[in-house]
């Protein structure tokens, strides 16, 4: 299976996590949750262009609004093969972060 | 606010592809206007701002790595169109290359002569002062100075940090040793010019160089020629046989962009001239910041002080910078540069400049509509629109910086050429410059997507259907913009043609015009002595004992170039100016010697010497402003001294040919001892052996000075040389400025063609003949040239009146030369476009219709 990049599994995170409102805005104030950066919007928007082009990612228009100037958001949303693909990188993680706990606290003792 | 935004709006949404990005952009203006409902505008635009800045980064980045292996695609597809289609190719390079590179040239040239003097220190504070006198029309000429002004300035003014004068040594005479030679240009000055122009001194001190009289500093040429390999410091250099001067100091050779160019400075000993006499040149070094115009008031009010009575001199203050190019100098302390050429110059450089560009910018947005097929084609295969147009842009870009980098390389190959034609050191150094190489980026930049911008925008919105069926839009208001801008093309081409046309006859006028005096088969040769003329007069003697000589004479100056003046008085002279006469002292048969003619009196013959009264012969322009039917016997006054008429002489130009035939006299003196130019008229069988006699007699009267020689009409082809190479010059430049369009207009008309043959096998299908089709066709392009060549006419003749309102001497602005021009170049746009008509015309229409 492909790896995804760590950004590419924030994105996909946090597009499993808002479910039925993800669209650009929301999952870049997410991202800025979660990881404190503040990426410009643009940036969010080309992994996510990446990702939906790759497959993992569907997006479909939404209702234009007065706020956004007549235009409409553009939602985005996980497909089968970003489900699988979620669900692989999920296994890759817990066995690389299995007693991620125990093994950091040795490391830090011993300073090896 | 809004208004801004829905600007914005609209730039945005008709570059990027409405379809993916609105939500993105949707996203930005939400979050904006609600950092603007909460924290206010500022700082939302600040957010706006800080997106902004922080996506342009990651934009770049995404796009390259998408198009990573395009790039190099694209690269190959350019340069395999390039080769594919060689011919339109190689025409559009080259004419721009040709005019890229007479630009650069041109450019470098005129950069040459803006830059003279701005490399002394404190260049801005330097300035020279002028007489001036008005000549009526506002303008006037700019004379020299009396010889206390320097001092006086420097005493008396604090904002004057130093001032010096200089006067030139004519012709002098330089011994060292065994060397001798006449030297032209020696100058006596005060140490203090040391101060004000930069002189790097290699030997010797610069603060107290000329400070001793009778210092001499020398150019490390000069150095070389006397003393070869010595150290010429401390030695003496013997001044025309009666002066040593200590050399005190070398210099290093001087920059070639100065006005005044010397090989020798010496101490200027004390004179006792006057407030009234003017032989200097005054410069000053004046505190920084000081006022000119305040200056110079103060000067006219000293003038006017000092010289009382009804003084009319004004005074002007010249920045030194300005000195080379300074028209109407009476007696330029060089050979000034010529502000017109340069002017011209300049303009063509630039006309050049923006006619190849145009023509590109045309030939590739013709060409580019005949790329419909090639551009369906890669957008049904899946080229995204924002692809198509980096494609193009990329392409024209690309080909115009391959055509920018030829230009360099042939501007540099034939700068040499180029300088040594018109004998200044063109620099091109001025392409290093970073200035300049951002100029070049951005003007290829600019051209490439200008020119890569129609096909790649406007064609690239065609739906790929509607080519594929064979229907092509035909907008009327497309070929219209084409067609405009052709003749605004043709326009420009013919308004500099017809202008180089009158330019050249307008040089040509005057190199016929007859001077008014023998230049051929004269031969000066300077005799300077101190001996009195005895010895002079007894060589004239010898002289005529040679049966090919008919006539010897001697003289302060030749005729061509008469450098003295003074005022001038009658009795009934009317108002209070003060009129100037230029004046020369001859020896007998002056005239005769120079074939010019006596229409009054008897002139200078059968004169004796012995009267004390000085006898003048005056030109017909000063009798005239004298105002006298019979001038013969009359007395004048000039200067301090008094003469009597005896004979009126025919007008002969003795300046350049710049200028009316001013006042002059002859001023008869067998022993003045500046007249001491001898001119031998001789007969041209037998040239060597006349010179060789000549030299021969003069060794024997003089036989420790050297033996020079000059052909009258050399000093004057030298004269006037720098005019004719400008001249070629610009005739040069405006052949290619022809050609340059010639070549456009065939392109366009080519491709305008070409992209009408489906109408055109159509009409001939439906039954016209190929005549018919000829004239629809060609009418059309006809009418736009023809509409430009209408607008042509007027503007040059507008152009070049205004050109030759500076030449007293002037052609008449005929009819004749716009017809000639206007009628060729109408006949090659006759030609291009009837040939590729024709051809189109004549073809058969099953081979394009072929496809439908």
């Amino acid at each position: 299976m492909e790896l995804l990049t760590k950004f590419e599994e924030l994105v996909l995170l946090t597009v499993l996590r808002l479910k039925e409102e993800a669209y650009g805005r929301a999952i870049y104030e997410e991202i800025l949750k979660a990881t404190g950066k503040n990426m410009s919007v643009g940036n969010i928007y080309f992994p996510l262009e990446r990702l939906t082009e790759k497959g993992y990612l569907s997006a479909f228009k939404g209702e234009p609004t007065q706020k956004r100037g007549g235009m409409g958001k553009r939602y985005y949303r996980l497909t089968q093969t970003g489900i699988e693909i979620l669900k692989d990188t999920n296994k890759v993680n817990d066995y690389v972060w299995k007693n991620f706990s125990t093994l950091i606290d040795s490391v830090g003792r011993t300073g090896q | 606010m809004k208004i801004f935004m829905t600007m914005l709006d609209r730039i945005i949404r008709s570059i990027f592809d409405s379809e993916k990005h609105y939500g993105y952009y949707g996203d930005i203006k939400e979050i904006f206007f609600d950092i603007a409902e909460d924290k206010g505008s500022f700082k939302a635009l600040f957010w706006l701002f800080m997106q902004i800045a922080r996506g342009l980064p990651s934009l770049i980045a995404n796009n390259m790595q998408r198009s990573k292996s395009m790039l190099k695609n694209y690269l190959k597809m350019a340069l395999r169109k390039i080769h594919r289609q060689k011919g339109y190719s190689f025409i559009n390079i080259f004419g721009l290359t040709i005019g890229l590179t007479c630009f650069i040239l041109v450019a470098a040239f005129v950069r040459n002569e803006l830059s003279y003097d701005k490399y002394h220190e404190n260049a801005e504070d330097l300035y020279y002062i002028s007489k001036f006198y008005p000549d009526g029309t506002g303008s006037g000429s700019y004379g020299i100075t009396p010889a206390p002004l320097a001092q006086h300035i420097k005493t008396n003014y604090p904002e004057v940090l130093n001032s010096a004068r200089i006067i030139r040594g004519r012709s002098i005479l330089v011994k060292f040793n065994s060397k001798i030679f006449f030297e032209n240009s020696i100058y006596f000055t005060d140490q203090d010019l040391l101060d004000i122009f930069t002189v790097e001194l290699i030997h010797g001190n610069k603060t107290i160089a000329l400070s001793e009289p009778n210092s001499i500093i020398i150019s490390q040429k000069i150095a070389q020629k006397y003393f070869g390999q010595e150290n010429p410091i401390g030695k003496n250099l013997l001044l025309n046989n009666r002066s040593e001067y200590n050399v005190t100091g070398v210099f290093q050779d001087l920059p070639f962009n100065t006005h005044f160019r010397f090989d020798m400075l010496c101490t200027l000993a004390s004179t006792n001239t006057g407030w009234n006499s003017n032989s200097f040149y005054t410069y000053a070094r004046l505190k920084p910041n000081t006022s000119k115009f305040e200056f110079q008031e103060k000067l006219q009010i000293l003038f006017n002080k000092i010289l009382d009575e009804e003084n009319t001199d004004e005074v002007k203050l010249i920045p030194v910078t300005e000195m080379y190019l300074l028209d109407a100098m009476e007696h330029p302390i060089q050979p000034n540069g010529d502000p017109p050429y340069i002017y011209i110059l300049s303009i063509i450089g630039f006309a050049l400049l923006i006619i190849a560009t145009f023509n590109y910018v045309n030939l590739s947005v013709a060409h580019s509509a005949s790329r419909i097929t090639e551009i369906t084609l890669r957008k049904v295969v899946g080229a995204k629109r924002g692809q198509l147009i980096i494609q193009f842009i990329g392409e024209s870009t690309l080909t115009v910086f391959i055509a920018f980098v030829f230009a360099i390389i042939i501007a540099v190959l034939f700068a040499p050429a180029f300088s040594s034609f018109l004998e200044r050191n063109i620099d091109l150094s001025f392409l290093y410059d970073i200035k300049f190489i951002t100029l070049i980026l951005g003007l290829t930049a600019f051209t490439g997507i200008i020119s890569g911008f129609y096909p790649g925008v406007l064609l690239s919105s065609i739906k790929p259907e509607k080519i594929i069926k064979g229907f092509q839009k035909r907008s009327s208001l497309r070929s219209t913009v084409r067609n405009s801008l052709v003749s605004i093309q043709f326009a420009v081409s013919m308004v500099l043609i017809l202008c180089t046309i009158v330019i050249f006859q307008q040089l040509s006028f005057i190199n016929n015009k007859d001077l008014g005096f023998r230049k051929n088969q004269i031969v000066t040769i300077p005799v300077r002595v101190s001996d009195g003329l005895n010895g002079m007069k007894v060589l004239k003697e010898e002289f005529k004992k040679n049966p090919s000589i008919q006539y010897c004479t001697n003289s302060t100056f030749l005729p061509n170039n008469i450098q003295a003046n003074d005022s001038v008085d009658w009795d009934g002279k009317a108002g209070d100016t003060e009129n100037m006469i230029w004046m020369n002292y001859v020896g007998a048969n002056f005239l005769e010697t120079y074939g010019i003619e006596l229409v009054m009196g008897s002139g200078f013959a059968r004169l004796s010497n012995n009267s004390d009264t000085d006898r003048y012969i005056v030109n017909e322009t000063a009798v005239k402003d004298f105002g006298w039917d019979s001038p013969i016997g009359k007395s004048i006054r000039l200067g301090d001294e008094t003469g009597i008429i005896v004979g009126v002489m025919k007008n002969f130009h003795s300046r350049k040919l710049n200028n009316k035939v001013e006042p002059l006299v002859l001023i008869f003196n067998e022993n003045y001892h500046y007249a001491s130019t001898v001119s031998v008229q001789i007969n041209l069988d037998n040239t060597s052996g006349t010179i060789k006699f000549l030299e021969n007699k003069f060794k024997e009267v003089y036989p420790n000075f050297p033996f020079r020689y000059n052909f009258l009409e050399d000093m004057i082809y030298e004269q006037y040389k720098m005019d004719q190479k400008l001249f070629y010059v610009i005739l040069y430049l405006a052949i290619i400025v022809l050609f340059t369009s010639c070549l456009g207009l065939y392109g366009f008309a080519s491709h305008s063609v070409e992209n009408r043959k489906k109408e055109i096998s159509i009409r001939k299908v439906l039954g016209s003949s190929s005549k018919e089709v000829l004239s629809v066709i060609a009418k059309e392009h006809l009418l736009f040239v023809t509409i430009a060549f209408i607008i042509s006419w007027p503007v040059s003749w507008y152009i070049m009146s205004k050109w030759l309102e500076q030449f007293a001497y002037r052609m008449e602005l005929g009819i004749l030369p716009f017809l000639y021009s206007g009628l060729t170049a109408y006949l090659i746009a006759l030609l291009t476009i009837g040939y590729k008509s024709y051809k189109a015309a004549t073809a058969n229409p099953v081979d394009s219709l072929r496809y439908e």
